[in-house]
């Protein structure tokens, strides 16, 4: 694949995420199903236009185009040169390389967990006494969001699980120490979360962007772009719960402390790094937790087909001239 | 402000806030490497015709004052293409040859390539059967230089120079002779 091809990739998503963000902010969209649709839009500029652009129009890689048209030609870093390299081809090895870090850093754990076998069911039958309580409450929940209610599996794990897997058939996946750490009310939301999840499908959004993550590893603002599809999953399911069950404070205490469990602050000893990462975790943590104690505000502008349809417009008129 | 007014209002300035931010960020190189915008530049003339797919004519002979090869080769993809090589003075690091030639089609050199003189009197002349143009004038520096252009089949060929112009004259002539 032409060296070329793999900047504009970099630089179309980067170009498309900075576009999509910066509307989301001006126009102040706070539901999580829209923003949704506005980062996959982002996505779709490295993933669909660009081939597209690449196959359609051939013109935008000419020299003329590059010299007259381009509103920016990462070609024409390469008149720098760093270590004997053009600087073009310098930050792309850079973006390439912090791209695959980003989606290793993701991958890998889910991935060596599953090899390791990290978790083992419990035998949690349908006489099991958690499991029964965990059905009812569940049963409840799930006639309120209106969907059939989906299986609950117990896994024996010393650190607190409460999740939803499976793409085609979701599952409801639970660990006693989840279930004892939180108050019902916490319990209650938490699981209404977790339905939520079920309700949306978002177990499948995980594997789709997951492969979309694989197929564009060497792309940062890709990495980027899913990850806050990730954190928008998580809001739209939030929003969902907090609806459904009413008890927002509730759903934000159950979250604090799952999420306090899980990712315990580093202890000094650890790399200074480990401490960013969680501290960029624990902020953004903090931010969903206020975001769901606070009433929801009105939007600067309603979402509307036509608004993403003007962001599409805006996010290709600019990717064309971005070669 | 009503909220369809506000939306197209924050997608412009989104959209007009990035174009500049990209159209600023380009320019960037350009500066760095003090280069004209929008032009590729190259260390030698092989280079310049092994990306450009062109033959570039070189002068067969060269007044003493003149520090060959030129230190830098700058192609325009135009259209026309248009490739100037940059030779400095052998007594002062200071561009002193500059030979701009487009190629395909007779045309001006674009000013991204070869800034337009100042013109205190513009002449004909003959170079070997061709005619020619001869400009003095000053560069927008205040140099006093002197530009000849003339047409050679598909070609216009402009040479800016910054020493006397006899040797300009013999420099096109010797240029010309060994044309077909």
């Amino acid at each position: 694949m032409p060296l070329a091809f793999l900047s504009q990739s970099i630089l179309h998503a980067v170009v498309a995420a900075v576009f999509v963000e910066a509307l989301l902010r001006a126009w102040r969209i706070e539901d999580g199903a829209w923003r949704l649709r506005f980062r996959l839009l982002a996505l779709t500029a490295p993933i669909l236009w660009l081939p597209a652009l690449w196959v359609v129009a051939p013109i935008r890689r000419s020299p003329v185009f590059v010299a007259n048209w381009a509103l920016f030609a990462g070609e024409r870093w390469n008149q720098i040169e760093l270590a004997g390299m053009g600087l073009g081809h310098f930050s792309l090895l850079a973006a390439a390389g912090l791209g695959s870090a980003l989606f290793l850093r993701d991958a890998l754990p889910p991935l060596l967990d599953a090899v390791r076998g990290a978790t083992r069911p419990l035998a949690s039958g349908p006489w099991h006494p958690t499991t029964a309580g965990l059905r009812s409450l569940v049963a409840a929940r799930s006639s309120a969001l209106a969907i059939p209610p989906p299986d609950v599996r117990l896994v024996d794990t010393p650190t607190p699980v409460l999740l939803c897997e499976g793409a085609r058939d979701p599952v409801l996946v639970v660990s006693p120490p989840a279930i004892e750490r939180l108050g019902p009310d916490e319990l209650d939301a938490a699981i209404t979360h977790e339905l939520a999840h079920a309700k949306h499908r978002d177990p499948a959004w995980g594997y789709f962007l997951i492969a979309i993550r694989a197929a564009l590893f060497f792309n940062p603002a890709a990495q980027w772009i899913a990850r806050a599809m990730v954190d928008d999953i998580e809001r739209r399911a939030d929003q969902t719960a907090a609806a459904a069950s009413g008890h927002p404070e509730a759903l934000a205490r159950a979250i604090e402390k799952l999420s306090e469990a899980d990712h315990p602050p580093p202890l000094d000893g650890h790399a200074s790094f480990e401490r960013v990462f969680w501290r960029i975790r624990h902020e953004g943590l903090a931010r969903r937790c206020a975001r769901l104690r606070q009433a929801p505000g009105p939007g600067r502008v309603r979402a509307s087909h036509a608004l993403l349809a003007a962001a599409a417009l805006g996010i290709f008129g600019l990717v064309f001239f971005v070669v | 402000m009503s909220n369809r007014a506000n939306a197209v209002l924050s997608w412009l300035l989104v959209t007009a806030g990035i174009a500049v931010a990209l159209k600023a960020a380009d320019r960037v190189p350009a500066l760095l490497a003090g280069a004209p915008h929008g032009a590729r530049s190259y260390q030698t003339v092989a280079e310049a015709e092994r990306d450009t797919g062109a033959r570039v004519w070189l002068p067969t002979a060269l007044p003493p004052s003149v520090d060959w090869p030129p230190f830098r080769v700058d192609a325009w993809p135009g259209p026309p293409l248009s490739v100037a090589l940059r030779a400095n003075g052998r007594s002062e690091p200071r561009e002193h040859l500059v030979i701009v030639q487009s190629i395909g089609v007779p045309a001006s050199p674009p000013a991204l390539l070869l800034e337009p003189l100042q013109a205190l009197l513009v002449t004909d002349v003959a170079v070997g059967a061709r005619r020619a143009v001869l400009t003095r004038g000053l560069e927008p520096g205040g140099r006093l230089v002197h530009d000849l252009a003339w047409d050679a089949g598909t070609r216009r060929l402009t040479l800016r120079y910054a020493g006397p112009v006899e040797e300009l004259l013999r420099l096109a002539a010797a240029f010309e002779r060994e044309r077909p």
